[in-house]
């Protein structure tokens, strides 16, 4: 039904503090608002009735009294629209300079109507500035030019009165920057931003208003604030002398805690000179994304580069490792870095953040490379052992490298680009997508192309070099864009968050299920919430509200209580172990064409007209191959979205499955006739031979592979972006 | 856009043929033709009865058949949504507000509870209660003092 949602949804945090509370009410003494009608739908129907109708609808019934007093009564009217009909004057008597008998009135903009506000003697005389917000009015007035007093006025619809006032100290002219449907406000004084927070109705009335300054030290004088995109912006001039650079501070508007945090982002911006600073805030904006994704996306395709560093020839060439050997430890690299990407990614959400990942490991990677270009060199190489001790190290540090940046940099990019996006949801994944794509792209062939020249010039202390080089080029991007990137603080692992939902369960384990869903412990945070289910009940019980404990507050704190969301992610994370497997075998035939298929071309005939083919052009068409079916397939999704149903991402991991296994039987029949030929000539014990067979009969297992990639890599992505929250 | 007919089949078994565009401005009806097999006899909808349904398809003909394009036109559909609405009584009202929330239809839910709203407009607290049939659970005392505290709106 469409209005219930709409609402419960809107609803859900205001109402959860006091939910117990109500739902006894609703048991013992229900009747309906509306006989007839069922409740949301009432309400609903009494939200659209003008203002000045309250007090009389207030006088009809207990019920309605209640639900018009109600914080859900402001969330509905603010859903339907109808949130502020009355205007709020301020009056005085002037004699001379100063002002007497001063008083607020409202104007009832229906009815005509002027309502006097009773007892403002508290205030004081000089009147600044004002503000509405979730219905209350906030005012700001000054006793002398030290002392401020912040008044919230509370025109509800009984009585008009001064709901609290907070009184505090500093000089000039304060201002108030209301932020639409938030429960607090910005006020911005000469020398800080303060925020005033609209207390809940749970709070004592003396405390009203709490306040906060802000780095008072790093935020001189504010010259200009706007909000824009739900982010307040405001310039300052960062000197105390005036007429130096400036600095721009971004506050994100979403909860306090952030806001607290955000404000880390507030950088000296030398660009807007003192006469521009009012015009170019709000148009400065799109450059900086645009800045920001260049640095990201540079850094990221010359990153990349390592990624599809190929060791294989170089371990069998200078090494003198054998086949299986190589194998194991090309192998062993990529399995490190799987594994530590995980533990990376946890690390960086819980506690150090991503933008410090990506720069800690970035410089181990850095370190790696120079290692292995170390080793590679001919000095070193000549002694063997010390070469490959070195080399040892320098992979561990690569792996461990990688295995921190790759998946941060995808975040982090997103993070940036997530920050000033107003757009839906779709457009902004389908940029961070772009981006994405172009710079492992462009990455990746850079990376081919300098193998290729390196393998046939056997210079590999060179070759690795140039690699190092450019991954510190990239890094020095990265670094540049620093003071304008949006950090996004470490807010806890979906992991840390799991094993939290079991502990709680299992020290709940004797506590019995509520007989309703809905009484278990929701949160009241504004998080996006998972409904409920009903398999895995288990997990259930670390959402159970014990009432041995004095609030759930402290139950949290003991890990004995998780919300429902938090639950739910941990069934949602359980239902995906099927799935898992699949990505598993993904991974094998992945790593089977990065090594033995590499292996199988390397001694046969590469000659092509005259020219000696390198062996990785062979990893080309598998890009090439990939890169255009992902491409197919998002054009063609987006002319037919038909077509978008019938290939959803199940059914391509599943058509890509199928391509693995075209792809691993070719090989199989390709390697047949590659031993045949072996026996044929008597080449059995002669690994350096080259065998009368073109490379080129490895082309179509090389195509399957990039056809299985090009059907699972986005399939998989696009499962995951289906199933786990956006958390 | 075809003119594929869709029939609805009301709580007393009553046949109403609509073209599918009419019908989707339901989503309830909508998510029925995508997720259901269609009956032989239509989509029952048991919770509305055949007079409801009448005026339901009637607003959903004339919204889908009527896609304003200037500010006149929009006045025009706006004037016959008056008129829709003068036409009926409480019950009927109640009936199509409870049809409206069940089919999902945004707009009518909206015209519909607005009616409500609006027939509150004009009336003192007696007569809202005897309107909509609300006991007064207030004691004589408590609601003097409750009438008191408003008092300017009473005057």
């Amino acid at each position: 039904m469409y209005f219930s949602t709409a609402v419960e949804r809107e609803s859900l945090s205001s109402q959860k503090v006091n939910y117990n509370l109500n739902r006894q009410e609703d048991n013992e003494f229900y009747t309906p608002i509306l006989p007839g009608l069922p409740d949301d739908v009432a309400k609903y129907c009494l939200a659209l009735v003008p203002r000045f109708k309250f007090p009389v609808m207030g006088t009809v019934s207990k019920r309605w009294r209640s639900y018009i007093q109600s914080k859900e009564f402001i969330t509905v009217r603010k859903l339907a629209g109808r949130l502020e009909e009355w205007l709020y004057i301020l009056t005085g008597d002037s004699k001379g300079k100063e002002i007497t008998g001063r008083s607020w009135d409202v104007w009832i903009t229906q009815i005509n109507y002027f309502l006097q506000c009773p007892d403002l003697q508290k205030l004081a005389l000089v009147f600044f500035n004002t503000a509405i917000q979730l219905t209350k009015l906030l005012t700001l007035d000054a006793l002398n030019n030290q002392q401020f007093d912040i008044a919230v006025l509370k025109p509800a619809f009984v009585d008009l009165g001064v709901e609290g006032v907070c009184r505090f100290a500093l000089s000039k002219q304060p201002k108030f920057l209301p932020v639409p449907s938030a429960p607090f406000c910005f006020v911005s004084l000469v020398r800080s931003l303060v925020i005033a927070k609209l207390s809940s109705s749970a709070m004592p009335s003396n405390g009203l208003l709490s306040l906060f300054l802000l780095r008072r030290q790093q935020l001189k004088t504010v010259y200009h604030r706007g909000i824009l995109d739900a982010h307040l912006i405001g310039i300052c001039d960062a000197s105390n002398a005036g007429g130096g650079p400036f600095s721009i501070a971004i506050l994100e508007i979403k909860s306090l805690s952030t806001y607290f945090q955000r404000m880390e982002s507030c950088f000296l911006c030398p660009r807007l000179r003192d006469e521009k600073r009012n015009k170019y805030v709000p148009y400065a904006i799109p450059c900086w994304e645009a800045w920001k994704g260049i640095c990201i996306v540079f850094s990221q395709s010359l990153a990349h580069i390592v990624a599809v560093t190929d060791l294989m020839p170089y371990l069998m060439d200078v090494l003198d490792e054998n086949l299986p050997k190589a194998a194991v430890t090309t192998n062993v690299r990529m399995g490190v870095t799987a594994i530590t990407a995980i533990c990376g990614s946890v690390l960086s959400d819980a506690c150090i953040g991503r933008y410090r990942m990506v720069l800690y490991s970035t410089i181990i990677c850095i370190t790696g490379l120079s290692l292995l270009t170390f080793s590679a060199s001919p000095k070193v190489s000549k002694n063997k052992s010390e070469s490959t001790t070195t080399f040892r190290f320098a992979l561990l540090l690569i792996a461990l490298g990688k295995a921190g940046y790759s998946p941060m940099l995808k975040a982090f990019g997103a993070d940036q680009l997530k920050s000033n996006a107003a757009e839906e949801d779709n457009k902004f994944t389908q940029r961070v997508n772009f981006w994405w794509c172009t710079g492992v792209n462009l990455g990746a062939l850079a990376g081919i192309i300098l193998l290729a020249i390196v393998e046939s010039r056997q210079k590999w202390a060179i070759g690795y070099g140039v690699l190092a080089f450019t991954m510190f080029i990239a890094f020095w991007v990265f670094l540049c864009g620093k003071p304008d990137y949006t950090y996004v603080e470490p807010h806890g692992s979906i992991l840390t968050r799991a094993s939290h939902v079991f502990t709680a369960a299992f020290l709940n384990r004797n506590l019995d299920h509520p007989p309703d869903a809905s009484l278990l412990y929701h949160g009241d945070n504004n998080n996006q919430l998972l409904p409920h289910t009903d398999d895995f009940r288990f997990l259930d019980k670390a959402a159970i509200i014990d009432s041995t404990y004095s609030t759930p507050e402290e139950q949290t704190m003991k890990w004995r209580l998780c919300t429902v969301t938090e639950v739910e992610e941990t069934k949602l994370m359980i239902r995906m172990f099927p799935m898992w497997t699949t990505f598993l075998i993904y991974g094998l035939v992945k790593s089977l064409g990065y090594t033995f298929f590499l292996q199988q071309g390397s001694n046969m005939n590469r000659k092509f007209r005259n020219v000696k083919v390198p062996l990785p052009v062979l990893l080309i068409f598998t890009r090439y191959v990939s890169g255009q079916i992902i491409w197919l397939n998002r054009r063609l999704s987006k002319e037919h979205p038909r077509l978008r149903q019938v290939i959803d991402p199940k059914r391509q991991i599943g058509i890509g499955m199928l391509f693995a296994v075209f792809c691993c039987s070719t090989a199989s029949s390709v390697e047949a006739k590659r031993l045949k030929v072996v026996k044929q000539y008597g080449l059995e014990n002669k690994p350096k031979e080259t065998l009368p067979i073109s490379i080129f009969w490895l082309t179509p297992q090389f195509l399957l592979l990039g056809a299985m990639d090009g059907f699972t890599y986005p399939g998989i992505k696009g499962f995951f972006y289906d199933q786990v929250p956006n958390q | 856009m075809s003119t594929k007919k869709i029939t609805l089949l009301s709580s007393d078994r009553e046949q109403f043929i609509v073209d599918e565009a009419v019908a989707i401005q339901s989503q309830t009806i909508k998510n029925l033709i995508e997720d259901t097999v269609p009956d032989e006899d239509g989509i029952p909808l048991p919770v509305v009865h055949s007079r409801i349904l009448a005026k339901v398809t009637e607003y959903l003909t004339k919204h889908a058949n009527y896609k304003p394009h200037n500010d006149a036109a929009k006045e025009e559909l706006k004037n016959w949504d008056v008129k829709f609405l003068g036409k009926l009584d409480n019950n009927t009202l109640f009936d199509l507000i409870l049809a409206a929330n069940y089919l999902d239809i945004k707009g009518l839910l909206d015209l519909t509870c607005q009616a409500v709203a609006d027939l509150m407009k004009g009336m003192s607290v007696e007569e809202v209660r005897k309107l909509f049939n609300i006991e007064n659970d207030f004691t004589p005392e408590e609601e003097e003092a409750v009438r008191k505290e408003n008092q300017w709106a009473f005057d």
